[in-house]
């Protein structure tokens, strides 16, 4: 009788190991948790330097979610990761086209707008079905407002960037104006709210709604797009390389206009579920980009505009900000989470960097020991 | 005369800090940098430097603090700019995301530490650091009142650094190895220019520019800092390529934007316009948006503008 070869199976693991270490994907992963930490490392800094005594208590409540609120607080964690999934998912799919879509607080902003319009005034509309107008409204005027720097940029080769920009300033005092003009009071609240889908029975007592099955089944149809369809084929070559599209005899100019538009929807969507899942919050004059649509820009980039990247990272943006709701009665104030987000967003730049100095160095040691 | 004194007036104070950061933008792009945290150093430049003003506020002379607290505005911008230059030319990533993460951080950062400092929502500046009055130019009779009084001191630094641009871009080595930087890096290598010196050079001047107007803008244009700059970093960059990335041009059409920009505090001041005041606040960004639209197929860009430059290996 023989015993199983020790050699073989050791040489197979290696090789297997060899195999996932070197595969693209789990670089794009690594480099993904690579910033992740560095972000939570300079959020546990920020906190130690402003009140060393809570610091402790505080970094666990951020990182450990809803979980201080119990079953609320992890419902209303979904609630809140459903627009950031969606406006991340936004910038995702106009990066697809080789577009940085920096618009997305405009499109947010305007969407939640329309939405709310729809639910508080157009009370000819009834209740029941009143919610899905609604959501369609803000799907149509984040559309809009993607859809015209998708224009310039198709007809007049605009910079995007530049364009969305400025898009997302005339949003803000846009919407500022319009909250004037049709509410009487300067903070508008919805007269009506998502249907929950059995999903507060799961989560007792908090709002999570039907948002965040809509943002995970546009995560997945998104990830299909890019994979399985002719449009997602298109859209990445036009992406990857202008000319050869044209050469090919894809309709460049309609590519790029369809995918702002999504994009643009994409995001009016985010800030029409927000605003409409009945959290208590409300749309006031602001003179700032609005956060969720920031957040959803960053949490792109870190997933690498992979969709279900960005579905994960959106979740986990999700609870770390309901996780930052608790740490006001530290004396800590809630902006942290955007520090948070945005170191995470400048380290995910040259991640990929650090993880490769990583397994470098890994593997350097193995060497140094035979 | 009264409204053309306020037009005036209140057209410099917002085109200044306009016109200092678009020149902080010149100064990268021309260099091939695409240098899009122009807004983020803003809001650095304008957090250090209020706070710095409100600290030291009653133990020095008015004129004399602003100017200190313009260079440390200025140096809070660099700051921010050797980050970009790390990220983005050691080690040779893309240049908008690390632009955007910079953006993104220092506004919510400004929005953390005013919530934790102060009650309010933002920083108030108590003083006026305008000069009310320059013996004997003041009492010319019409130009008097008009170019002499009730100015600020950074109306005449913007100036300076006007000419300032123009001799270095054109008559001095840094400014013409920029230019051929920003025209074809590869060709720039080879004749033997360091493109990663000369480009992190000319970002961290840019941040500095670009933190000076900062603090600029809080003094002369809002007064109170609440973690926003209105923009102006991103205006900057249209700003940028409508005047066609040539000092004189960048300064026209920020006179222009500038204006435009004034026309809500003027209405402040002199009535003209009835309805929201949001309407007219939001004339400029509209107006940027038309003439880039109309004016793009006509701009040409400096060649390896956002390009990394190519290495042999």
């Amino acid at each position: 009788m023989r015993f199983p070869d020790i050699d073989k199976m050791t040489t197979r693991i290696r090789y297997t190991w060899k195999g996932i270490k070197d595969s693209p994907q789990f670089r794009h992963v690594l480099a993904s948790v690579a910033a992740i930490a560095a972000g939570l490392v300079v959020c546990f800094a920020i906190l130690l330097l402003t009140h060393p005594s809570g610091a402790f208590l505080a970094f666990w409540r951020i990182i450990t979610g809803g979980r201080t609120g119990g079953s609320a607080g992890r419902g209303n964690a979904l609630c809140l990761a459903a627009p950031i999934i969606l406006t991340g998912l936004s910038v995702g799919f106009a990066k697809r086209v080789g577009q940085f879509n920096v618009g997305t607080p405009g499109q947010f902003l305007f969407g939640a707008f329309s939405a709310l319009y729809i639910g508080a005034q157009c009370t000819f509309i009834p209740v029941s079905i009143r919610w899905a107008v609604a959501l369609l409204g803000a799907f149509l005027a984040g559309a809009l407002w993607g859809l015209i720097p998708g224009v310039l940029k198709a007809v007049k080769k605009t910079d995007i960037f530049i364009t969305a920009m400025l898009m997302n300033f005339i949003a803000v005092f846009g919407v500022d104006w319009l909250i004037g003009a049709a509410f009487s009071n300067p903070t508008v609240q919805s007269g009506i709210v998502l249907p929950s889908m059995g999903l507060n029975k799961l989560f007792e007592g908090s709002c999570a709604n039907i948002g965040i099955i809509i943002a995970v089944l546009c995560a997945l149809i998104i990830y299909i797009l890019f994979k399985r369809t002719v449009f997602g084929f298109e859209m990445n070559v036009v992406g990857q390389n202008y000319e050869t599209a044209l050469n090919i005899g894809i309709n460049t100019k309609k590519t790029m206009i369809v995918s702002m538009f999504i994009s643009g929807a994409l995001s009016g969507l985010g800030g029409g579920i927000l605003y409409l899942s009945g959290t208590g919050l409300t749309l006031a004059v602001s003179e700032t980009l609005a956060f969720e649509g920031l957040v959803g820009i960053a949490a792109a980039a870190i997933a690498l505009f992979n969709p279900l990247g960005i579905l994960f990272v959106g979740l986990y943006f999700g609870c770390i900000q309901q996780g930052s709701t608790y740490i006001a009665e530290l004396g800590y104030s809630s902006n942290i989470i955007g520090i948070i987000t945005s170191v995470m967003f400048y380290f995910s730049a040259f991640s990929t960097v650090i993880g490769n100095i990583v397994l470098k160095s890994g593997a350097s040691k193995k060497r140094g020991v035979k | 005369m009264t409204v053309i004194n306020i037009i005036v007036h209140q057209a410099a104070n917002f085109s200044v800090p306009l016109f200092i950061v678009a020149l902080g933008g010149m100064f990268a792009q021309r260099s091939g940098f695409k240098n899009i945290a122009l807004e983020g150093m803003m809001m650095t430049g304008a957090l250090v430097g209020t706070s710095f003003l409100v600290i030291f506020e009653s133990k020095m002379n008015d004129q004399a603090l602003f100017l200190i607290a313009v260079c440390v505005s200025g140096l809070a911008g660099m700051l921010l700019a050797f980050f970009y230059a790390l990220a983005s030319i050691k080690f040779k990533r893309e240049q908008l995301l690390p632009g955007m993460a910079l953006n993104m951080a220092s506004g919510f950062f400004s929005l953390y530490l005013i919530d934790q400092l102060s009650k309010d929502a933002y920083i108030d500046l108590t003083k006026n650091f305008s000069i009310q009055s320059i013996p004997y130019l003041s009492d010319v009779p019409i130009l008097g009142k008009l170019l002499f009084s009730d100015i600020y001191v950074t109306t005449l630094i913007g100036l300076v650094l006007l000419v300032v641009a123009i001799i270095m871009i054109n008559n001095t080595r840094l400014g013409l190895r920029m230019t051929a930087c920003g025209e074809n890096a590869e060709a720039a290598a080879s004749a033997g220019i360091d493109v990663d010196k000369i480009r992190t050079v000319c970002v961290l001047i840019s941040g500095f520019l670009a933190g000076m107007a900062g603090l600029v803008f809080v003094v002369t244009a809002s007064n109170s800092f609440g973690g926003s700059v209105a923009g102006y970093g991103y205006l900057a960059l249209a700003v940028l390529s409508l005047g066609r990335w040539k000092p004189m041009g960048v300064f026209v059409s920020s006179a222009v934007l500038g204006i435009l920009c004034a026309l809500p505090a003027v209405n402040e001041k002199a009535p003209f316009f009835m309805g929201s005041p949001y309407l007219l606040r939001i004339i400029p960004y509209l107006a940027t948006l038309i003439i880039f639209a109309l004016s793009a197929p006509h701009i040409r860009m400096p060649k390896s503008l956002g390009k990394h430059q190519k290495t042999g290996k």
